[in-house]
């Protein structure tokens, strides 16, 4: 018999020392032949524990690609990508589900929230998923959906809510396994401005609070200044990330440039 | 998981009451068809049934069910009597007639006579009067199905009564006086059947030369049935079989020489195709509708097992609720059409519920094949 899930607390800060995620020399090619698409050509990338990490470029660069191999629901073609010491490359199919739901949280650019649930059963859909009894998955939902002020939203439906609203509970839902990891896609591009960057506001104090690491994939370059580090993509490769006039963050990620740290 | 399959499906309301719809029409089609056709069926040899008394039926080497009996003399009798391992035998007589009922009008009708001193032969459940009652002045047995239907008179009010005893009949210009309701099976034709002694239903039936449709013949304890059957056979030149095989005989004529078996077949046919089309449409539909929330789950860490899980729970509650409106609909038929005894056997419901189980089993595979074969990165496009 298997202990109750809701009572398997993970300790905070779970992960051991090392990177998060440690990419080295990797590539992902679609098709084969003449048809092929190298959609990364050799990507290093390193992600330390308690960063949030903004990854940006133009459509088509990689970005997706990449989140999509270290969120183990892509396989990539050659190199290394290790998540939290697991290499994700070649680790069996059968292995992947418990590793997400274990380690990985997401928080998706459509929100996907299911609009047959009300916002503290999409929230508790991880729960659920680990096998959480319903009753305690929706007390747990309830303390999450305050964390992010929508505690007096616990019963709305979808329909009922704003789509700053929305995101909210699925950074909720994002959190409510305790993850390791938090990939975001293109979190903020459904909100107007000020809504995403309450919600990358928000997103940036339960990472650091709860010292997990995020990695956030964005074009939108109001919210880059709650990244700890930004990485820029092209082509399939990390590139450079320029700076604008006076060393303020830019608009767009300009190749070429020196890759820097950004000061949060 | 089973609460976010549940909450899911019944959030498409428009999509579960479609499947619905389809496995119930299924589900009704599948009952209610085999229904019928097994009550049709079984009126082929209800007369066999209901003389329940003898193991073995002789008959006319010629005749092919039970509704066919020719003539035997009476002479053959003595000689099926005469068998070794015959304990009795005694004669009955299958004629149709026309009655005379009390309101003046005529009904066709089957005229069975049954041995006078015995009354072997006569019907074993009476809904009024006693078996004795048959020994009787001009007294005569009607079928419950008959009395209330075909034989039922027409008051002055314009209502209808149904055949009672106390009631007199006219056959062939003779009196007969009904002494007991018995509850028999319908026969094939839905004719009334009127019983009484053999005696007797020679004075009702017109004048011939042989009268006597089958000799009914019953085994010395220890002797085979189908063994004596045999030798009655061989040594008298009729045809013996026991009252199953004969049962089995008049039911495979039926279903050779008519398109019974063919027809409902093809409704109950139909039914399952169109069940199976209806909600395998609406479920992959549904599924379809659903699939990014599939690969949201997926994506999360879902298994296959438990995405599994949550499909065939859909499945198998739409498959639940269709069958029960399917059969209840069924039942209220039935029961609309008493009159025409619509069984429904544990085997004709197991029957229909395999039925609707395989088409939700077929209805959810290609869903199934659609969920575990989708790709979890696709929660990544917008």
């Amino acid at each position: 018999m298997t202990a109750d899930p809701a009572t398997q607390a993970k300790p905070h800060g779970p992960h051991g020392p090392g990177p998060v995620v440690e990419c080295r020399g990797l590539t992902k090619v679609y098709g084969e032949g003449d048809t092929a698409v190298h959609a990364l050509r050799g990507v290093d990338l390193v992600v330390e524990p308690g960063e949030l990490l903004m990854l940006v470029g133009p459509s088509g660069c990689g970005k997706t690609t990449l989140i999509s191999i270290i969120a183990s629901v892509l396989n990539g073609s050659a190199g290394i990508c290790r998540v939290l010491g697991h290499d994700m490359l070649h680790m069996p199919e059968r292995d992947k589900p418990e590793f997400r739901l274990r380690h990985l949280g997401f928080c998706f650019q459509a929100f996907n929230l299911n609009p047959c649930l009300s916002a503290a059963e999409n929230v508790a859909v991880p729960l659920l998923i680990g096998g959480w009894r319903y009753g305690k998955a929706l007390d747990r939902s309830r303390e999450l959906l305050q964390q992010v002020g929508l505690a007096d939203k616990a019963d709305a439906m979808p329909d009922q809510l704003s789509g700053g609203q929305q995101q909210r509970v699925a950074i909720a839902r994002a959190f409510a396994q305790e993850p390791d990891l938090i990939v975001c896609d293109e979190p903020t591009s459904a909100l107007d401005s000020a809504t995403g960057e309450k919600v990358l506001s928000l997103i940036r104090d339960m990472t650091h609070s709860s010292h997990r690491s995020v990695i956030v994939v964005t074009h939108d370059a109001r919210i880059f200044r709650f990244a700890d580090r930004i990485v820029a993509m092209e082509d399939g490769r990390i590139v450079p990330l320029a700076l604008g006039a006076g060393g303020a963050l830019p608009v767009a990620p300009v190749p070429a440039a020196t890759l820097l740290p950004v000061a949060t | 998981m089973l609460v976010i399959a549940l909450k899911t499906l019944f959030g498409h309301r428009i999509k579960v009451i479609g499947m619905v719809i389809g496995l119930a029409v299924a589900s009704l089609m599948m009952t209610q068809q085999p229904a019928t056709m097994l009550s049709i069926l079984g009126r082929t040899y209800s007369f066999i049934e209901d003389v329940s008394q003898p193991d073995i039926w002789v008959m006319d080497p010629m005749v092919k069910f039970v509704d066919d009996a020719k003539p035997l003399a009476d002479s053959k009798l003595g000689l099926v009597r005469s068998v070794e391992g015959v304990a009795w035998g005694v004669p009955i007589y299958r004629t149709g007639t026309a009655a005379r009922l009390p309101d003046g009008n005529t009904a066709n009708a089957l005229l069975i006579g049954v041995d006078d001193s015995s009354l072997i032969g006569a019907p074993a459940a009476m809904i009024s009067g006693q078996t004795a009652d048959l020994r009787r002045t001009d007294a005569v047995f009607v079928n419950d199905e008959g009395a209330r239907l075909r034989f039922a008179q027409k008051l002055p009010d314009g209502t209808e009564r149904p055949l009672q005893v106390g009631d007199i009949l006219e056959l062939n210009e003779r009196r007969a006086e009904v002494v007991g309701i018995a509850k028999t099976g319908a026969t094939f034709s839905s004719q009334p059947v009127i019983y009484t002694t053999y005696t007797r239903a020679r004075q009702y039936a017109l004048p011939q030369r042989k009268t006597m449709s089958f000799v009914l013949a019953k085994a010395k304890p220890g002797q085979n049935v189908e063994a004596l059957a045999a030798r009655i056979r061989d040594e008298t030149g009729l045809a013996a079989y026991s009252a199953e095989t004969f049962k089995e005989m008049s039911l495979w004529y039926f279903i050779r020489n008519t398109g019974i078996l063919i027809n409902f077949g093809m409704i109950t046919l139909v039914g399952f195709i169109v069940g199976a089309v209806v909600s395998g449409i609406m479920f992959f539909n549904f599924t379809q509708d659903n699939l990014r929330h599939f690969a949201v789950l997926k994506a999360i860490g879902a298994s296959p097992r438990q995405l599994l899980g949550m499909v065939l729970l859909q499945s198998f509650i739409v498959g639940v609720i269709g069958y029960g409106i399917g059969v209840g609909l069924a039942s209220g038929m039935a029961l609309i059409s008493s009159t025409f005894q619509i069984k429904f056997t544990p085997a004709l419901l197991a029957f229909s519920a395999g039925g609707v189980v395989l088409i939700c089993i077929l209805s959810s595979v290609i869903s199934v094949l659609k969920v575990l074969r989708l790709e979890p990165a696709a929660v990544f496009k917008a």
